[in-house]
């Protein structure tokens, strides 16, 4: 759809007759209708005809500080916030939660009120809660409880529409760590343990560890999570570790809501006409690929060269010129902003694994020794923005195709 | 994918306005400045409408943006780097996502799909359909991903621009519109394949 028929489509409105003249009637007005000017009275004077209004600015000053120290401290004792925006909120004295856009919390009871803990439900989004060690604490969710006794974690909880309903059967594993698609509840934990319930199922997550709920309504320990034995080489690690492990964590879910819309959008892609957008940088056809039949990615022998190498080759450059150059592009640019002359070649390593009847793109990795842009900033972008393309799925037979493709980049 | 759409200025006519005027405007002279809403006041409302939906705050916007345009009009840098279009379309977002916000708070909608009246001959009724199907998937977008997508599609703004008006680093203006761009590629595919 071009720009006209989505005008067309998504008409806008109209400027009313005599717009203008309103615009310019209400410039004229504003300085045409001055404030009355003020008596002319002597403060002096006026103080001196009502000496008790020596003392009225004191005492509003003093009125203030104590109304905003009573606001400090005065413990929440219900509430109900839907974060539009990244926002902390206080829960009560022994309870913070700082909200990721999006989410909603509710809370009641006198727990909070006295200290002594008490419940929030979180119906959606993503919360960190920070609690004081020793409260009785307790979040709720439509996918299941968790209970803590003081302590750091996250919350997220996703809707079962947005998540299309999937059941858990994919996984992601970038750097190392991984997450579980599907996942209606997901909890991590930074600090102290928290149990992770829904009905009689229950799991005890620890400092370190993942943990989740599906559609079938088991807690389970996400995939990379430390063990309890390995727990205590975490907590040995400190806090720069658990730091690490969040924002992997975090990126892990980035890339899982970035492909889920991609794939929605190569769905729609398949059915249209492709786009001919070129790349605003020259790039090479990809040198090499192959479907490997070994499961999880880890066989690498490659089977025969087959009639369909020449398609499937092509396909796969006219997919990455139509869905990753245009992504890709903008990282390019990122970087000529900061050094004007770069150029050189990056060459990705990725597999492509089925989901459904799509193929999509997992283990994105960069050919140290072949790749010659030195920026770690832009060749992370080159890496997470190969994530939003989609694939046709691998042969019959294959568990994924695996790709190394360069690209070359220079300044035009 | 849905394709690159065409850039243009905040004018429907694809120019950027006179910069002898401009000083007059800047100097206060009123048919300078009549000049000036009446260039814009397209780009404006059409904007205004499309983020904040087609309603009565839409004028009563469209009439702040210009009042506070012309207020700081002689603050304007003309040789700046900042186009006067991209600037006063600057000025008309933050007005409306301030009012979306609002809204937000209040818990309402004001975006709602056209209806569609069955008494239409068949080719308004399938253009109200496709009207109600956009209507639909954009009010479903958050707003400030709408004011993006508006903004790149319908105004030309470039990238660093759309930052800069919605105050967010590029690369969460470019995850939005690609959010936006795929949801409308989906509204409209569903539309084609249900006609």
């Amino acid at each position: 759809m071009n720009r006209n028929e989505l005008e067309r489509a998504w008409p806008a409105a109209e400027p009313p007759p005599g717009f203008p003249d309103r615009v310019l009637d209400r410039m004229q007005r504003g300085p045409a209708l001055p404030e009355p000017a003020p008596r002319r009275v002597s403060w002096m004077a006026s103080l001196m005809a009502h000496p008790v209004r020596w003392l009225a600015p004191p005492a509003l000053v003093l009125a203030l500080v104590g109304v905003f120290l009573l606001w400090l401290t005065w413990p929440a004792r219900d509430g109900d916030v839907l974060a539009a925006e990244p926002r902390v909120v206080s829960i009560g004295e022994r309870v913070v939660a700082e909200m990721s856009s999006g989410a909603h919390i509710r809370w009641s009871g006198d727990g909070f009120g006295d200290g002594s803990g008490g419940e929030v439900q979180q119906d959606r989004g993503e919360v960190m809660y920070r609690v004081v060690p020793g409260t009785p604490f307790r979040v709720q969710t439509p996918q299941g409880n968790v209970a803590v006794l003081g302590t750091v974690f996250r919350v997220r909880v996703v809707d079962p529409n947005e998540a299309g309903g999937e059941p858990m059967k994919r996984k992601w594993a970038i750097a190392g760590a991984s997450a579980t698609l599907g996942a209606l509840l997901w909890v991590s934990v930074d600090r102290g343990s928290v149990r992770l319930s829904k009905g009689e199922e229950e799991l005890v997550l620890a400092a370190g560890q993942s943990g989740s709920i599906g559609a079938d309504g088991i807690p389970r320990l996400e995939p990379g999570s430390p063990t309890p034995a390995a727990d205590a080489q975490v907590a040995a690690d400190g806090d720069a570790e658990r730091t690490r492990a969040r924002q992997v964590a975090d990126a892990v879910r980035r890339h899982a809501a970035r492909r889920r819309v991609a794939k929605q959008a190569a769905s729609v892609a398949a059915k249209q006409p492709a786009s001919d957008q070129p790349p605003s940088a020259p790039m090479a056809p990809p040198m090499a690929f192959g479907p490997h039949t070994g499961s999880g990615g880890s066989t690498t022998e490659t089977p025969p060269p087959t009639a369909d190498d020449a398609r499937r080759r092509e396909y796969i450059r006219r997919t990455m010129r139509e869905q990753y150059f245009p992504v890709a592009r903008d990282c390019y640019q990122e970087l000529l902003e900061r050094q004007p002359t770069a150029g050189g070649r990056v060459v990705l390593e990725f597999a492509i694994v089925g989901d459904g009847d799509a193929g999509v793109v997992d283990r994105v990795e960069q050919r140290d020794d072949e790749t010659t842009i030195d920026d770690p900033e832009f060749t992370l972008c080159m890496r997470e923005s190969l994530y939003t393309a989609v694939f046709e799925p691998p042969p019959p037979g294959a568990s994924e195709t695996t790709v190394v493709y360069p690209v070359i980049l220079a300044p035009e | 994918m849905m394709p690159a759409m065409l850039a243009t200025t905040g004018h429907p006519d694809g120019g950027e306005f006179d910069s002898d005027l401009l000083a007059r405007c800047q100097a206060g002279e009123p048919a300078s400045l009549r000049a000036f809403v009446e260039h814009y006041q397209c780009a404006v409302f059409a904007l205004l409408s499309r983020i904040i939906g087609q309603c009565p705050e839409v004028e009563d916007l469209a009439q702040e943006t210009f009042v506070r345009a012309i207020g700081a009009l002689p603050g304007f840098d003309v040789g700046g780097a900042a186009r006067l279009s991209t600037w006063l379309l600057t000025i008309a977002t933050r007005l409306a996502l301030d009012l979306c916000r609002k809204r937000t708070r209040e818990r309402r909608s004001s975006l709602t799909a056209d209806p569609v009246s069955a008494a239409t001959p068949e080719h308004d009724v399938q253009r109200a359909e496709l009207r109600s199907a956009i209507a639909s998937a954009v009010g479903e977008l958050p707003d400030d991903q709408r004011a993006a997508f508006v903004l790149a599609e319908f105004h030309g703004f470039a990238l660093e621009d759309i930052a800069a008006a919605l105050q967010t680093p590029k690369s969460t203006i470019k995850t939005r519109l690609f959010r936006a761009r795929a949801k409308l590629s989906r509204a409209l595919a569903q539309h084609r394949g249900d006609a």
